[in-house]
This record gives C-alpha cells, structure tokens and sequence, in this order.
C-alpha cells in the first residue's frame, strides 16, 4: 500500500531531522561554544565574580600575571611593562576585552570545577576558588617585543610552529588592565583601538608579504611555473578608464610624470629587476613580476587560492580569538594586479601571516595556535595540558618548500636581510604596505617569517603601522625578537 | 508476552520515578531558603504518573507503553525545569498535566468509535475557523503574536486546539478521496487557517499547521506534483511575507546574526545560546545556572535552560527520546486497522515531530526561530492539554490495533534490534511466557 510505504519514507525522514538537531547541537557548541560562553554580555561570568575568587594567571615561567586577593580585588602584573605588554593577551575581568580572563573564566571562576573540589571547598567552609591557569606565553619576551615597538602602533605575534604555543602576543597602543574602571567612567581617555589586540584581531594592508599567497598561486596554477623566466622592465601599465593592462606603452611624459590616461604598477623605489625566476623576483620582492603572475592565475585561481590558505572564512580556535583576512581579486586587471602584490583591498591579520609563515617552516601543516598550557586543580595538581593540534594542511609539500627556500633566501641576500641573527637560519618575507596614495603616510612594515631549526621552532610576525619600510624597520625588529627567544 | 514488556516497561518507569526524586532531592536546595515541599510535590508527581499508568494498562492493555513512559519523562523533566524557576508555576504546570491526563483518557475511549471524530469534522472545521476569526477581533498580543484569548479569566491559545483538530480534518478529508477536486474543502480550510495564523503573527503555529498537512498529504495521495506545488506555494507565502511584514525580515536577520542586534532584537537567541554555552558537556546543575536571563525561559526556551543546567549529552537524550515518540507514534500509524486510524495517527505524530524540531532547531540556530511551545516541557496549559490529546490519539489507535499489532510491532523490534533478537529468536516465540 501506498499510503503505509510513504509514511515509512517520513518515518526516515523524521529520524534524518532528529539526527540533524543533535549533530548540528554539538557542532555548534563544539566550534563557538566557547566564543559565546566567554562574551562579556554572558551575565554568567560577572555573576560569579561575586561569590567566587577567581584563579591566577602564570606565564610560561612561572611569572603570576594577575591574581586575586583575599578581598576579591583582582590584579595584575606589577611590573608595568610587563603588565601593558600582556594587557590583550591577559584582557581584562569587566567583559570589555577578549583576553585569557574572558575565553578562559570557566576555569579561573570554577565553571569546570567537579563536584568533589565543591564540595570539599564547601566543607571547609571558604569561598570557593576557581583554578590557576598557565599560559603559554613569556611575559618578559612580550615586554622586549613591546619595547622594541616603541611609540609606534603595531603588534608582534610569535608561536611554535610544532607545537602551535603562542610566545608572544603584543600589540600597540595598550590599556591598563589596573584602571578598567577609570576608562569605563571616563575619567582617563584611551587612544580608539587601544583594547584592539592588534596581533590577532588588526586587519592590514599586508603588501608584499602577500605574495606569499601570490607564489602558491602560481605553483599551483601554472605548471612550471619554478623553471620559467620573467622579465621585469619596471612597471606595469594599464588603461585608467577600464583598467585593462596596455602592453608596450610607455606611460611617462617629458618630465617623468604617469600620463593622465594610464595607471601604473611599479616597485616601490621604481626598481628594475630585469631577468630573474619565480624564487628570484620573491627574494628580492619584484612587484612586476607577481602582479604578472596574478593576472596569468586568473581572478578565480586568486581567490581559490587565498581562501584554501584562510582568507574570507572564519578562524575558530579553541583558545584564540582571531579574524582571518579578506581577499577581493576586483574586477580589473589593475585590481587583480595589484591585489596580487597585497595591495587594493587586500587584508590580513598578523596572526594569519604567521600560520602562513608556520605551515611553510613545518611542511604545509599549520598548527592549531594554543594560549592555555595547562590548569592547576586545587591541590596543585595540573588535570589540563596543551596538545598540539594539527588546525589545517594549508601547503603541499613542494609549495611548502618553495617558500622556506625562498624565504630563506630573502633573509640571506634578498629584502629581509637585516633580520638575520649569527648563528640561526632566519628566514621571512618583508613586506611594505602603501596606505595612502599621496605617499604622505608612511607605510606600514611588515616582516613574517620563521627560524628553520627544530631547536627553536618559531614563526614570527611583526608589523609596525606607519613605520616605514618592512626590510628596514619591521625586520631588525623581528631579528632582535628571535635571537631574544633563542637565547630563553 | 505482555509479562516481558510489561517488566521492562516497570524497569524504565522506575527509572522515571528515580530521576524525578533526585531532581526534586535537588530542589528542595536549590534556593537560598531550602524547600522541603519539593519532596512532596515530587511525590504527588510519582502518585499522579503511577496512577496514569495503572489507568492506561486497565483502560488499554494495548497501549503503546515505550510511549507513555517517554511522555511520561519529558512531562516530569518540564515540571522539573518549572519547579526549578518557580514552585508556582510548576503547581500550575502539574494541574495541567492531570488535565492533560484526562484529556488523554477522554481522547483514547473516543477513537474506539473512529465514526464520532469522522462526524465532528466539519463541525471541528468551522470551530477552529469561528475561533480563529474572533481571534483577530478579541485575540490578546503577546510574544508579538495575537493568539490569545481570555475566557473567564483564564487564557487560553486557541492554535493548539485548531492543531488537533486539523489532525482529525486531514485524516477524514483523505481517508476515503485521494483525487484533488473531491479534497478542495481541505484545501480551503488549510489556506484559511494558515492565512489566520499569519494575520494573528503566530508564524509558528501557521508552519507547523502546513507542515503537518504537507505531510499527510503526500502519505495519504503520493501525489507528488500536488505537494512540490503545495511547498513551491508555501515558499512563495514565505518570500512574500518576508518582504511584506518586517518582523518576518526581522527574525530571519537575527537568525543569521544574533549578536549583530544584541541589545535588541536579538538578545533571545543570543541569551539562549550563551546559556547553552555556559552548560557544557555535563552541565551547570540542576539549580546551578541562570536562566532566567533568557526570555521565556520557562516556555519557548526551555530547551537552552536543559542544556544549560542538564548538559548537551542530556539534551540529546531528550532529543533521542522525542525522536523515540515519534518513531513510536508513527509505528503505532504503520499498524493501524483503517485508513481514518493511519491518517490519524501520522498526523498526530507529524505534528509532534514538527513542533520539536521546529523549535528544537530555532532555539539551537539551526532555523529561524519561531515561537511555539516544546511539547510536554514547555510551560503552558493549552499546549500541554493539545499534547497529550495527541497522545491520547495515538494510544486509542494502538489500543484498537489490539494484539495483532502487538505481535507485528515486536517483529520489526526483532529486526531493527539485535540484542532483542537474542531474547526473542523469532516472532513466533511471543506467545511463551518469558
């Protein structure tokens, strides 16, 4: 009958639908379960900030970070340095930053705890405690890295590309996370963007070190593309009506100026880089050749490409809040183009530049970036430490190998030069970021990159906004920075 | 036969009896000032579902009894949940469950005489639809929807009748014509009911009530032209009342992005999933939460408030046992005697099993929420009454199928489960005595 062979087809339909409510229940709370516990609107936290005293927080040394006294006064780091340098890495216990206090309440404010450690707590009749928790960063590497920013704004950002524990995490301009409520009543006036941890959260023009992503492109979209020849003979020119590329024209005027009707893609300094291959005009950064390489890889390639390495998605790491960034081929050659050499509206976030940098020192496998290295019960007995996880292969093998040889090479004899230490193999990629076109700005420096050793497994992204050129400004910085965390 | 299902059924009640001293254990400490009278309410809980259950074995040794006891659970767990938020309420949710009961009962000796309800169509037709009109006249607002209404003094959500209704309207429509002209009557009251709902913004109500009919429809006719034109209708009906009401345009926009609109519009589903959030695996515990920061809580929410205090791996199981009555439910359909009965019993259940998963899966952002009850958790005396009407549809059904069905049921159990097998080599072995 019919009638009876279709209500079993409901009948499977009915347990499909069933199945889907608790699939998709825990994926949901698996994926942003904890992004939405630790949202400063979950009254849940503050709530608890009433009866429990929360836990401390230690770095990976052992130095305390914050703790809270007998009172329920919570504190942080009386160092000053240290306490700004790790203020957006520690945040704040009012909900108004996304720090360790917030992503990691459930342990400092006893959510997690069982019932035993209740009930004990109970019995003997004190408030209860929340766990102590250690994270995976160097308080007094961040303070070096802060120093070394000085007044400028930016963000250094390092992480073990084995294991994915963040070493450092700074960013600039900071807040006091000491005086929260005087920001809050408005008694002391914060520069906007202060509580921004730029290292993760900071969205950028990334300029050259975005031909990272241009150079997987091109090897995996142009067969033989590491054995062919390119020629730079300075810029590129295109129609500036339509923006389609005009081949064997001479763009200039008399006095050396873009003739109203074209626009041009040119180097920096306006260099000419003549003959060189692919591992070449990546050393020494040639905007030329990688706007070409763009336009042969096409708009879709481009794209693919860039969201297969994380741009236009979603970062959900467990421990981390991070944006990821946004990559728009455009609709001309000249957007293409110049998207291809991390210009128009190409964005990302220095801590995307550096699991680019880890997945190129570690065979194309990005590990997932850890915060929290473990958590203390209350007799000090650890019941929670980091696993290394594996967040994604963004690379395969030759492309992964490609860009340690070649960023190898940038550090050796190419732009990143001043970011060698004696004694390491550094290797990186600098990058140079125009982010106004009258040039009266200066430009944001970049420099990402990695030590290629199994000692000190580190990849390292610095940006420092305004600061000029990434090969002169960004890389010492990220040298001085490495041979620090060498040195621990 | 009967003596081995029956001690099993024991065994699972006993189970139910459990949970709920426990909880109620719980509850007397779950406010500053203990609350001794849990015990005691709990304990009127186990006496009232004890005698139920004696009621139902009597009145129909056929019953579905894996049915019962799942109902039976998810009504305790909701009178948990109130107890929990408050004492009041949940005294007010347990004179409901005793009026749930009776309506049960009362629904369960009707369907021995299927004629009764197939006579009541038309009249039940224009009721629900007399109801609904007045609705738009002296309906109350609340929740944004205009479903209410007031009769001495007491407030009562006329949609959930209509629900029941349509379940018997479907079944008679299409028991004995299949062919679309001679079904135009049911046409015209499905489309004047949805449309009512609309005006009235239950927009819950109005999809569950196409949903269960597409449903049936298609069972009934495997008219598959007629329904893929039904649902391209119905989501025509939905693009225009996206574009037409705002509030439509509204839900869908903080369905995709709860917190982009927090402070407002959004702060439901955003409270609801940091509720779930904050649950974890295992839970807060029972009283260890703060639900009360979701609005309705106690009501469309009250799935976000299990997962907060109980745990997603208890919201699972809560969402297997749902799966389990409707699984049951539409078993109880495959083994009816008549058509009337099949009908009946599919749709009972489909409309069950709509309105958990729709919103099941609004409260879990998985669609867009729409305001309607949990069945037999959600606080509200017209919904659990509509619930266990439905219920008392499905056991009249099976009651009827009598022990013929019995013994076909317990063959597909045999082959869907193993460790059954092993009991029961085969299904001629049912009549011993195990």
């Amino acid at each position: 009958m019919n009638t009876r062979r279709n209500i079993k087809g409901m009948l499977v339909v009915f347990i499909a639908l069933f199945l889907l409510l608790a699939v998709y229940l825990v994926y949901i709370i698996g994926a942003y379960g904890a992004y939405w516990f630790s949202s400063p609107y979950n009254t849940r936290v503050r709530e608890r900030q009433n009866t429990v005293l929360a836990g401390d927080i230690y770095d990976r040394n052992g130095i305390i970070l914050a703790y809270t006294d007998d009172d329920g006064s919570r504190f942080y780091s009386a160092d000053r340095d240290v306490r700004l340098a790790t203020a957006h890495v520690i945040g704040d216990n009012t909900g108004q930053t996304l720090g360790a206090e917030a992503l990691f309440s459930k342990y400092l404010l006893g959510f997690e705890q069982d019932i035993g450690a209740r009930l004990a707590q109970l019995l003997e009749n004190k408030q209860q405690k929340g766990a102590d928790i250690t994270l995976t960063v160097d308080a007094a590497l961040c303070a070096y890295a802060r120093s070394l920013l000085g007044d400028k704004s930016g963000a250094v950002f390092v992480m073990n590309y084995k294991t994915g524990e963040v070493l450092i995490n700074t960013s600039s301009p900071e807040f006091d996370p000491q005086r929260m409520t005087d920001y809050a009543s408005g008694n002391y006036n914060l520069a906007d963007g202060s509580m921004v941890n730029r290292a993760t959260m900071g969205r950028y023009t990334p300029g050259s070190v975005f031909k990272i992503v241009t150079a997987v492109a091109a090897l995996r979209h142009i067969p033989g593309v590491e054995e062919r020849s390119f020629h730079c003979d300075g810029a590129l020119v295109f129609d500036k009506k339509s923006g389609t590329l005009v081949e064997g024209m001479d763009p200039y005027d008399g006095d050396g100026n873009v003739n109203a009707e074209y626009a041009v893609l040119s180097d920096h300094d306006q260099s000419v880089h003549g003959t060189l291959t692919l591992q070449e005009a990546f050393i020494h950064s040639c905007n030329h050749v990688f706007a070409e390489l763009a336009l042969e890889v096409g708009k879709d390639n481009m794209k693919k490409t860039a969201e297969s390495l994380g741009f236009n998605g979603e970062y959900l790491f467990d421990e981390l809040v991070a944006y990821c960034g946004m990559y728009d081929p455009g609709e001309t050659d000249f957007n293409l183009a110049w998207s291809g050499v991390g210009q128009d509206t190409d964005i990302v976030t220095p801590v995307q530049m550096t699991l680019l940098a880890a997945a190129a020192a570690n065979d194309g496998i990005a590990m997932q970036p850890k915060l929290l290295k473990s958590v203390h019960g209350t007799e000090n007995t650890s019941y929670r430490t980091v696993q290394p996880e594996e967040y994604q292969t963004l690379l395969k093998g030759n492309e992964a190998a490609f860009l340690k040889r070649s960023m190898l090479g940038v550090v050796e004899s190419g732009t990143g030069k001043k970011a060698a230490v004696e004694g390491l193999s550094v290797a990186g990629k600098t990058g140079t970021a125009e982010i106004s076109s009258s040039g009266e700005i200066l430009p944001h420096a970049w420099f990402t990159g990695f030590i290629d050793s199994d000692a000190h497994p580190y990849a390292i992204t610095v940006i420092v906004e305004r600061g000029g050129g990434g090969g002169t400004v960004a890389a010492p910085i990220a040298g001085e920075i490495l041979a620090a965390c060498c040195k621990k | 036969m009967f003596k081995l299902r029956h001690a099993k059924a024991a065994g699972a009640l006993g189970t139910v009896f459990l949970f709920v001293f426990l909880a109620f254990a719980l509850l007397v400490f779950s406010e500053d000032v203990p609350r001794p009278e849990a015990l005691l309410f709990g304990g009127i809980l186990i006496l009232l579902i004890l005698l139920a259950y004696c009621i139902l074995l009597i009145a129909a040794p056929h019953a579905d009894k894996l049915l019962m006891l799942a109902v039976f659970f998810l009504s305790a767990l909701g009178m948990v949940l109130q107890y929990r938020l408050s004492s009041e309420t949940a005294l007010r949710q347990l004179m409901m469950f005793s009026a749930g009961l009776v309506t049960m009962f009362v629904m369960l000796l009707f369907m021995r005489s299927p004629r009764f309800f197939r006579f009541m169509s038309i009249p039940m037709g224009v009721i629900s639809i007399g109801i609904l009109v007045a609705l738009l006249f002296i309906g109350k607002e609340s929740g944004g929807a205009k479903n209410w209404i007031s009769i001495g003094g007491i407030l009562f959500q006329p949609s959930e009748f209509v629900k029941v209704a349509l379940v018997f309207i479907l079944a008679d429509a299409m028991s004995d014509h299949t062919h679309l002209n001679e079904l135009i009557p049911m046409f015209l009251f499905v489309g004047i009911v949805t449309v009512l709902l609309v005006l009235q913004r239950d927009l819950g109500a109005a999809m569950l009530m196409i949903g269960s009919f597409l449903l049936v429809f298609f069972a009934a006719t495997s008219n598959i032209r007629a329904t893929v034109t039904a649902i391209l209708i119905g989501a025509v009906g939905a693009f225009a009342s996206y574009h037409l009401f705002d509030h439509v345009q509204a839900r869908v926009a903080i369905w995709q992005d709860p917190w982009a609109t927090y402070s407002t519009s959004g702060y439901q589903i955003a409270q609801g999933l940091m509720a779930m959030a904050s649950g974890g695996l295992w839970g807060l515990g029972l009283g260890q939460g703060s639900p009360k920061s979701i609005p309705a809580y106690h009501t469309d929410y009250v799935f976000a408030v299990i997962c907060e205090e109980f745990g997603i791996l208890f919201a699972i199981a809560v969402i297997v046992l749902y799966l389990l009555l409707v699984v049951r439910g539409i078993l109880i359909a495959l083994n009816a005697k008549d058509r009337f009965s099949m009908l009946t019993a599919f749709g009972a259940s489909a409309l069950l099993g709509m309105q958990t998963f729709v919103i099941i899966g609004g409260v879990i952002k998985l669609i867009p929420l729409t305001g309607i009850t949990m069945p037999f958790v959600s606080y509200g005396g017209s919904s659990m009454i509509a619930c266990m009407a439905l219920v008392g549809i499905l056991q009249g059904v099976a009651g009827r199928s009598g022990a013929a069905v019995d013994a076909e049921l317990l063959a597909m159990e045999t082959e869907d489960e193993e460790d059954r097998g092993s009991e029961l080599p085969d299904a001629e072995n049912e009549g011993d005595d195990l």
